[in-house]
């Protein structure tokens, strides 16, 4: 019994003379699937101790006691430590030098909860070294599933933005990371940064009251994740090319940057690792996908350009073979195919799944413009990208997307349902568009609908 | 013992390939054949949409011997007249087989009508029989509504649509191609009333004295496109991607297709005319088709107009399997023409 599944959804027919074709991977780890490697966890809380956490009092105590709660919720015998952040970082607990992790046990955990307790904000926000200690930490144990939760309320305005970009691509691959952020006076896109380089999510906690629930749902899904390094490797022949990788649910994440190249060195035919692509050998890209839980599905948008060839079925081309590969076995396996057809005679039928994700790519992209124009003061633009969003939303029945954008804009049913700009907009409804709208909706079947 | 390397027979690539391999790991090339298909078998057991009788031995197209109705695909020309009604089916010159077909037939005596087309997606297996078991299966419902005379005709269509997709959804399947599918485009004729129903790009019309009504909106990439405002008409008629479907017959993941369904109180006398794309390929424009049926007004029966108008494909090239049903109205006596 295999522990994953993986299925290529395309339409393999391309048109006479098309170079480039879409498929979507839809991959799933089995209920029952397990890691022989046994890997163990790694959890690092990140918590912002600036000032600004302070403003008010309530907000510094809640995030304090919704981290004592969530170290509770510790699988027992994972890895962990508390990093209070702020213009630099401290392990809080365990409190050893040179820092280290601790083992999760009941008085371990009591321990690191009455630890948090003491801690007091000061200072501004550097993130970058809130990330190089927590990738200190996940280097002392790099076979493990390594996870960080990075809690805060502001911006990372106690640095310049690139001493954050040049950590996010050392902590790249070594660790995954969840944002929050507490309020609205934070920057989404900074977040999202953060979250995208690893493979992570970034999401509001609008009130400090859902605090206790959304970290705990954070932990207990890192503890779920057993199932180590999985990652996703395309082989492409010679004049192939992979254009763009997108994990497209349960949530868009561009991948394309990601990836890491081998090829068969010239002589010995051995794959090697390379840093530039020689046209003239095939290529295997690799990309991390992070750790998974029992269960889990997501899908992932596949973009490649090939060669054209001649027209007809006994001229089809392999344009990539995909393997899935836990760690270094490869677990799954499936081609994806090209096959030309004389462009005036044939039809061919869509690819439903292809034509789904790329719909919900079109909407997260027309909110994310429409969002920048209305930040830019144009209404034009912002009107028509999210009134196109609405339309989008609706077309794929995606409930919450569109219950975030009826919070900016508003249909006036009287006027033949044209879009409005709402006169007032929450900045929290504001925010929650940016971080909430990359989710997407899974493709369901008509008649399962009922 | 000697060992043989096998090479990559593409001529450009030549890397040393595996016994087993499917494809070449260096340059993507298919080494063997494609993967062969079982050929299917289909239970034909249908029965005639106009009298119930038996159709067996007629899957591949003939007269219902109880009452006439006419159901053809398969081979390579085939037409029927019928009064006021005709159809021509024909492979058209560059396809190898004739995946299209047509169904039709009075349903009763006050001069109800109904017309099918289907066109087999050329990339699904059985594309033909697709087509064929689609267009029998929309009118064996369509004749069974119109007998029970409950009228609702719309939900009647939807019907007769969902009848049609199980029954391409029941051709076994196997391979490495598309499971069957086919386009479908019908038409139920009461009095002045036409009822549309279609899946595809299949299309209705209904050509007056003076304009020229086009009755269907393709189920296509390129039509939601300019559906959309993306694309105008001209661009999207040259893009490749023009005849991608977005809604078929057969087995799809979004589940059972959703019709459209349009009523169209038919003004004046005129045609009803029915095409698979192997005709409007030609006629870029519905006043083109326009243009070519006022050309034969007058002059023709429906027969015969069909028959031309498959000509005219022919003669533009060709290149796909070619059908045309026509009905004429004559709004002269407010009935139909026999």
């Amino acid at each position: 019994m295999t522990a994953f599944e993986l299925q290529v959804h395309q339409n393999p027919y391309l048109p006479q003379g098309a170079a480039e074709l879409d498929a979507v991977l839809s991959v799933s780890a089995r209920a029952e699937a397990v890691d022989e490697h046994q890997p163990e966890a790694v959890e690092v809380f990140l918590i912002d101790c600036s000032g600004s956490m302070n403003e008010p009092p309530e907000k510094m105590q809640a995030a304090l006691d919704a981290t004592g709660r969530a170290i509770g919720h510790l699988r027992e015998g994972t890895w962990f430590a508390v990093v209070a952040g702020s213009t630099s970082a401290r392990v809080v607990y365990p409190e050893a030098f040179p820092p280290r992790l601790a083992r999760a046990t009941p008085a371990s955990q009591e321990l690191a909860q009455r630890a948090v307790r003491r801690l007091h904000p000061a200072g501004s926000t550097a993130m970058s070294t809130w990330l190089a200690r927590a990738r200190e930490l996940f280097e002392s144990r790099p076979s493990s599933i390594g996870h960080a939760l990075l809690l805060t309320d502001g911006r990372n305005e106690g640095e310049a933005p690139e001493a954050l970009l040049a950590e996010l691509q050392r902590c790249a691959g070594l660790f995954q990371c969840d944002c929050r952020g507490i309020g609205t006076d934070w920057d989404s896109r900074e977040l999202l940064g953060i979250s995208d380089a690893l493979l992570g999510t970034t999401d509001i906690i609008p009130a400090i009251d859902d605090l206790d629930q959304e970290l705990e749902r954070i932990v207990r899904q890192s503890m779920a994740r057993r199932l180590g390094r999985v990652s996703l490797h395309f082989l492409t022949p010679v004049g192939a090319e992979l254009v763009a990788l997108r994990q497209v649910s349960p949530e868009l994440l561009e991948m394309s940057s990601m990836a890491t190249w081998m090829q068969p060195d010239a002589r010995s035919g051995e794959w090697l690792t390379v840093t530039s692509i020689d046209p003239g050998r095939p290529v295997m890209s690799l990309f991390p996908t992070g750790a998974w839980s029992p269960g889990e599905q997501r899908e992932y948008h596949l973009r490649l350009r090939v060669q054209p060839q001649e027209v007809g079925e006994h001229n089809e081309l392999r344009a990539a073979r995909v393997s899935l590969v836990l760690d270094t076995a490869t677990v799954a396996q499936a081609p994806v195919r090209a096959i030309w057809t004389a462009a005036e005679d044939t039809r061919t039928r869509i690819d439903r799944r292809v034509a789904h994700y790329a719909a919900q790519e079109e909407l997260a992209r027309a909110i994310e413009e429409g969002m920048e124009a209305y930040r830019g003061g144009d209404t034009d633009r912002a009107t028509q990208r999210l009134g196109r969003a609405l339309e989008l939303a609706e077309a794929s029945h995606h409930d919450d997307t569109k219950r975030l954008l009826k919070a900016i804009v508003e249909v006036d049913e009287d006027d033949g349902g044209t879009v409005r700009l709402k006169r007032e907009v929450r900045r929290e409804d504001e925010m929650m568009l940016d971080t909430r709208s990359r989710r997407t909706v899974r493709l369901d079947r008509r008649d399962q609908e009922g | 013992m000697a060992t043989t390397t096998l090479r990559c027979p593409n001529p450009q690539c030549q890397e040393s390939v595996g016994a087993h391999d499917r494809f070449c790991e260096s340059c993507g090339a298919l080494l063997g054949p494609p993967l062969d298909e079982e050929p299917p078998e289909v239970e034909s057991a249908f029965e005639c949409p106009a009298c119930g009788a038996s159709l067996e031995g007629l899957e591949q197209g003939g007269n219902c011997r109880g009452c006439g109705a006419w159901i053809f695909g398969d081979r390579d020309h085939g037409e029927i007249a019928f009064p006021g009604l005709a159809g021509v089916c024909d492979r058209g010159l560059r396809h190898a087989t004739n995946d299209d077909a047509m169904a039709l037939a009075h349903l009763d005596a006050r001069g109800s009508l109904a017309l099918v087309v289907c066109d087999g997606v050329s990339t699904s297996a059985s594309a033909g029989m697709a087509a064929r078991v689609a267009a029998a299966a929309a009118l064996n419902a369509l004749g069974e509504a119109v007998r029970d005379g409950h009228g609702g005709w719309e939900a009647a269509m939807r019907e007769a649509v969902l009848a049609a997709h199980d029954a391409v959804c029941s051709i076994p399947y196997g391979g490495p191609k598309d499971p069957p599918s086919s386009t479908l485009v019908a038409a139920l004729v009461t009095g002045r009333r036409a009822t549309i129903g279609w899946v595809g790009d299949s299309r209705a019309y209904f050509v007056g004295r003076q304009q020229v009504w086009q009755l269907t909106r393709d189920d296509s990439w390129s039509a939601e496109l300019v559906a959309q405002g993306v694309m105008e008409e001209a661009e999207a008629r040259l893009d490749p991607r023009g005849h991608v479907l977005t809604r078929w017959l057969g087995e799809d993941e979004a589940g059972p297709p959703d019709p459209s369904v349009v009523t169209f109180d038919m003004p004046g006398d005129g045609y009803l005319v029915l095409c698979s794309d192997g005709l409007w390929n030609y006629t870029p424009s519905p006043q083109r088709l326009g243009e070519l049926v006022w050309s034969f007004w007058g002059s023709a029966t429906p027969l015969t107009m069909a028959q031309r108008l498959t000509a005219f494909a022919r003669d533009g090239g060709g290149h796909d399997n070619i059908t045309v049903v026509i009905a004429a109205v004559d709004g002269g006596t407010g009935g139909w023409t026999s």
